[in-house]
């Protein structure tokens, strides 16, 4: 390859002996000139006319050279070199734009990066499993029932788990929490799961230490092994090599721990304890609908395909199963779709939401440049006549941009790193894959091409008009501020950009604020505030059904003996706690066939102590749960309005009628009559936006198998200050009963909230932002654009303008642009706002009064903007106008 | 005037290769002798201006067809000689061949009715 090494010699010559190749190329053309004249001159020109007609016909050295070096290796290097030299110049020339492009574009890049870290670690790095998108998740759904995702019963489970050819492992599991003791260290409650043995093959994933679970080890209720997450093995082992084989207390079980998982592996959820599932298939009802499931497709085997051999197989079950599996039918997601799904729409909406502040910013940035390049036109005339061809210039103001944006990259990316924080401490707990949150190649990677990209976006547009630029007539001016057609029209159309794209978000940010405004105005049908909340699991031998509620009726003595406490009360299940237990149990009101068509579903929560009092849940008729409710006394129940509405008429006919509690599983229902004594007022029970749920309570001393309350102490006062007053007085009743999950109602209800808060907050800063930045820029265009037209506004005032006809001139010119883009942004906000209509509540995507009123502000952020300028059009000397030009 | 945008295209440049290769096979020449020797010996059908003789001037020494070296021309002043290397012979024989092929494909294309 003699021609590519010639090539490289070349190009290290020019880069790096360029004063000898130029010294060269100028004695070069010298001599050519000299030539051309002796030509000239033996033709019998005089020797005037022969260095005159020499230049003509060698054309502009410069030129010449310029054409040169363009042939020459290495220029494209060079020149970048030379243009990033120049623009780091021309930065520091003008150093208040330079501050105000930078500090723009860092913090539109910044708040961008930081989005798309979470988007980045939340929905695209792939689980930490390998062939992660061939993992599933199982779930049932029942249409009919209205119930769109629900967990499975493991005996139908296991009819579809014989689809070999489809699988090549499953496992079910259960998600809950164990008591954790070792060496009498303070038990604590730590995150457990249940799992059938095949569930470390389906995630494809090894014990560091150890092994998994064998077979046999599956065998009921209680389990002998376990094995344990990497953190629990550090923190509580101090990662002890000899672990294997150690006898520990989970739950009040003795088991030996088996294995010791990787760092990092946590599934699901948050699982420190794995156990064998303990599933006794001979007692398991088909109804048992509890089960999570996940299955590692075969090669070959595509969703689609194992969704329709699986509802087949369900459509088969449900004729055999009439009475549990009525209306059931099964549906598969990859693992990865399941753990992000509730998260995902929001995530989505905040990056476009974050991405249309980038470009507002750049709109505003381009405006700048424009105004620049305006100036710079003299600059740019006598490179074009030094023989710079139009790419060239081009090339040179997009190098001045995009190095203007990179640096803004590396602001925002530097700024990104805090705001990820921020955004991290501000989701609600819970929200799945943030460990997964962190700067890794895909997010330098869109850090490096949005900045890039959004230096050529605003670059582009002045850059074009720069290099347009007629050449003899700008250097005429003189630098004469002529304002040319086509640069005023690029500027009209930035600016009806930036307020359809300002509108445009506007809108999606106020849709969502009215949402939340909505929830905020949900009747929660009880007070939260001044109420603390927290979770005992009564485990140990010394523990059986009379005692669970003995325990929680001393418990209740004792907190009520404490200052400032009013009421004290629990329940198997509390309002909006996204973690706790939902109770769905069926009931039949009595006269009824005892059949499964009649069953009406309803919320089931055991309850002990003053439970309505504490949420000061109204009770519209009978009477609340009394000491004579006991395991000896006639079996009652108190129901909710809507039941009571629904299935007897009015609160107060239905006291006194009876009914029956059908389980939600067969052989758990019990085969008596409970009396209807109270109907309370309707609560929101699994989420804010629920609605018409059918509530069922029953005493916990006639329903005494749940040895696990969430209590609710109402308070005079912070309840949070009472944390610790409560665990010292579960202590004093039994020391070895951790108390957990604290935290006060407030938080319990702001949580139920999800991502929804946080969004709407993130949303209505961008939209703040947005419209900041719109104000800017119009004022910006506006104010130029006065500047420009001085001249004329002088000639108009000396010809008799009144400062009331220059003040509507400016004015009129700014405000129809402002509404050619108002109503362009409505156009696209009513296309773009059905994308969130998800995330919406009680409110349309294209509800009429948040556009109205988003229109009504643009509108008038923008007359402020263009009056400000338009004013001191008006307050101009004409003298002085006049004289400026 | 506005600025130039222009350039000699891919076919021309490869054309103005062939013929500087070709002015140059009976001996170094200096820059506007080259232009002088194409005039002459395309009788005057080509004119090569300086603005597209130099820099094809400069890619072909880059790409190692010409080497350079300063000499006195015949009136006794310093000027920078041309002159072909054995890549830039190989090149004359090359582009000659691939000019024939295609001059001939052109003419029996243009004899057909």
């Amino acid at each position: 390859m003699p021609s590519f090494v010639n090539r490289i010699r070349a190009l290290c010559r020019n880069l790096f002996r360029r004063r000898a190749v130029e010294q060269e190329l100028s004695a070069e053309l010298a001599q050519a000139f000299e030539f051309l004249v002796e030509t000239k001159i033996r033709d019998g020109k005089s020797t005037s006319q022969a260095r005159r007609l020499a230049a003509i016909e060698l054309g502009g050295v410069e030129q010449l050279k310029e054409e040169i070096r363009e042939f020459k290796a290495g220029y494209n290097l060079e020149a970048l070199f030379r243009d990033v030299r120049f623009g780091l110049r021309m930065m520091l020339k003008t150093p208040g734009f330079t501050i105000v492009t930078i500090a723009t574009l860092g913090l539109s890049i910044g708040a961008n990066t930081a989005i798309f870290s979470l988007v980045n670690g939340v929905l695209l790095r792939p689980l930490p499993f390998p062939d992660a998108q061939r993992i599933i998740y199982i779930e049932g759904k029942n249409t009919a029932a209205g119930i769109s995702e629900s967990n499975i019963s493991f005996l139908d489970f296991t009819d579809w788990s014989q689809q070999t050819d489809l699988f090549a492992s499953t496992a079910a599991y259960w998600t809950g929490s164990g008591q954790f003791g070792a060496d009498g260290a303070e038990p604590e409650r730590v995150p457990r799961a249940g799992v059938t043995t095949g569930f470390f093959s389906v995630l494809e994933v090894e014990p560091l230490l150890g092994r998994a679970f064998r077979p046999e080890e599956d065998h009921g209720y209680p389990q002998t092994v376990a094995i344990v997450s990497h953190g629990l093995w550090k923190r509580r082992f101090g990662s002890d090599p000899n672990i294997i084989g150690r006898q520990v207390q989970i739950s009040g079980s003795s088991m030996t721990i088996v294995g010791v998982m990787p760092p990092g592996f946590e599934y699901p959820e948050q699982t420190q304890i794995w156990v064998p599932s303990a599933v006794n298939l001979t007692q398991e009802p088909r109804d048992n609908r509890v089960w999570s499931a996940i299955s590692r497709l075969n090669g070959g085997i595509d969703l689609k395909q194992a969704q329709t051999r699986l509802s087949a197989i369900n459509a088969q079950l449900e004729k055999q199963f009439h009475e549990t599996n009525k209306g059931w039918d099964v549906f598969l997601s990859t693992l990865h779709e399941r753990v992000v799904r509730e998260v995902k729409p929001s995530l989505l909406a905040l990056l476009g939401a974050v991405g249309f502040v980038l470009l507002i910013a750049c709109v505003n940035v381009a405006n700048l440049l424009l105004a620049r390049s305006a100036a710079r036109q003299k600059e740019i005339a006598i490179r074009a006549a030094m023989g710079a061809s139009r790419t060239r210039v081009l090339r040179q103001m997009l190098t001045e941009s995009v190095l203007l944006s990179v640096i803004g990259g590396v602001a925002g990316l530097v700024l990104s790193l805090w705001l990820t924080n921020v955004l991290m401490s501000m989701l609600p707990e819970g929200a799945p894959r943030l460990e997964q949150v962190r700067i890794d190649y895909r997010v330098l990677a869109f850090t490096l091409g949005v900045s890039a990209l959004t230096g050529i976006l605003f670059g582009i547009v002045p850059a074009l008009q720069a290099s347009k630029l007629d050449v003899t007539s700008a250097l005429k001016e003189g630098g004469r501020s002529g304002e040319g057609h086509r640069r005023t029209s690029a500027r009209s159309l930035l600016l009806i950009s930036e307020v359809a794209l300002s509108l445009i978000l506007l809108v999606g940010a106020g849709l969502l604020i009215k949402s939340f405004l909505r929830l905020q105005e949900v009747r929660l049908g009880f007070n939260a505030h001044n109420i603390l909340t927290a979770h005992i699991n009564l485990q140990g031998p010394k523990y059986n059904p009379p005692q669970f509620v003995e325990f929680y009726r001393q418990l209740k003595e004792r907190l009520e003996a404490e200052p400032g406490v009013q009421a004290v009360g629990g329940s198997v299940n509390l309002p909006l706690e996204v973690s706790g237990y939902a109770v769905g149990r069926g009931f039949i009101p009595e006269g009824r066939p005892r059949t499964v068509d009649e069953s009406k579903d309803a919320m089931f929560s055991t309850i002990t102590g003053d439970y309505f009092r504490a949420l000061q849940i109204p009770l519209l008729s009978g009477r609340m749960f009394e000491a004579r409710d006991n395991a000896d006394g006639p079996k009652v129940a108190i129901i909710n309005e809507i039941t009571a509405k629904r299935y007897f008429g009015s609160p107060a006919s239905a006291i006194g009628k009876r009914l029956s509690i059908w389980a939600a599983f067969r052989g758990h229902d019990e085969n008596f009559m409970r009396e209807i004594v109270g109907v309370v007022g309707d609560t929101k029970m699994g989420s804010l936006t629920g609605e018409g749920e059918m509530q069922i309570y029953v005493p916990h001393a006639q329903d005494s198998q749940w040895n696990f309350m969430g209590l609710l102490i109402r308070i005079a006062g912070d309840p949070a200050a009472f944390a610790a007053t409560l665990r010292r007085e579960v202590q004093a009743l039994d020391k070895d009963q951790p108390v957990y999950n604290v935290r006060t109602m407030d938080d319990v209800v702001l949580n139920s909230l999800g991502t929804r808060r946080v969004s709407t907050q993130l949303f209505a800063v961008f939209g703040c932002a947005a419209l900041l930045l719109a104000a800017v820029g119009i004022y910006g265009v506006m104010a130029y654009s006065v500047t420009q037209r001085t001249h004329e506004i002088g000639i108009r005032m000396a010809l008799g303008a009144q400062k009331s006809d220059i003040l509507r001139l400016v004015v009129r010119q700014g405000m129809t642009l402002a509404l050619i883009g108002v109503i362009a942004g409505l156009a696209g906000a009513f296309a773009l706002t059905r994308v969130i209509a998800n995330l919406l509540f009680g409110v349309g995507a294209s509800d009429p009064l948040t556009f109205i009123a988003i229109s009504l502000l643009l509108i008038f952020v923008s007359l402020i903007a263009c009056y400000l300028p338009a004013r001191r059009a008006a307050r101009l000397n004409p003298t002085v106008a006049l004289a400026e030009n | 005037m506005t600025i130039r945008r222009n350039r000699p295209t891919e076919l021309l440049q490869g054309t103005l290769d062939l013929l500087i290769l070709k002015a140059l096979a009976h001996g170094a020449l200096h820059g506007l002798a080259i232009a002088h020797r194409i005039e002459q010996i395309t009788n005057g059908a080509f004119e090569v201006k300086p603005g597209s003789l130099f820099p094809a001037l400069h890619g072909m020494e880059e790409a190692g067809w010409l080497v350079a070296s300063w000499g006195e021309s015949r009136n006794g002043r310093k000027a920078k000689f041309y002159r072909l290397t054995k890549a830039g012979l190989r090149q004359l024989e090359k582009e000659t061949s691939d000019w024939r092929r295609v001059s001939s494909a052109i003419a029996a294309a243009l004899r057909t009715a």
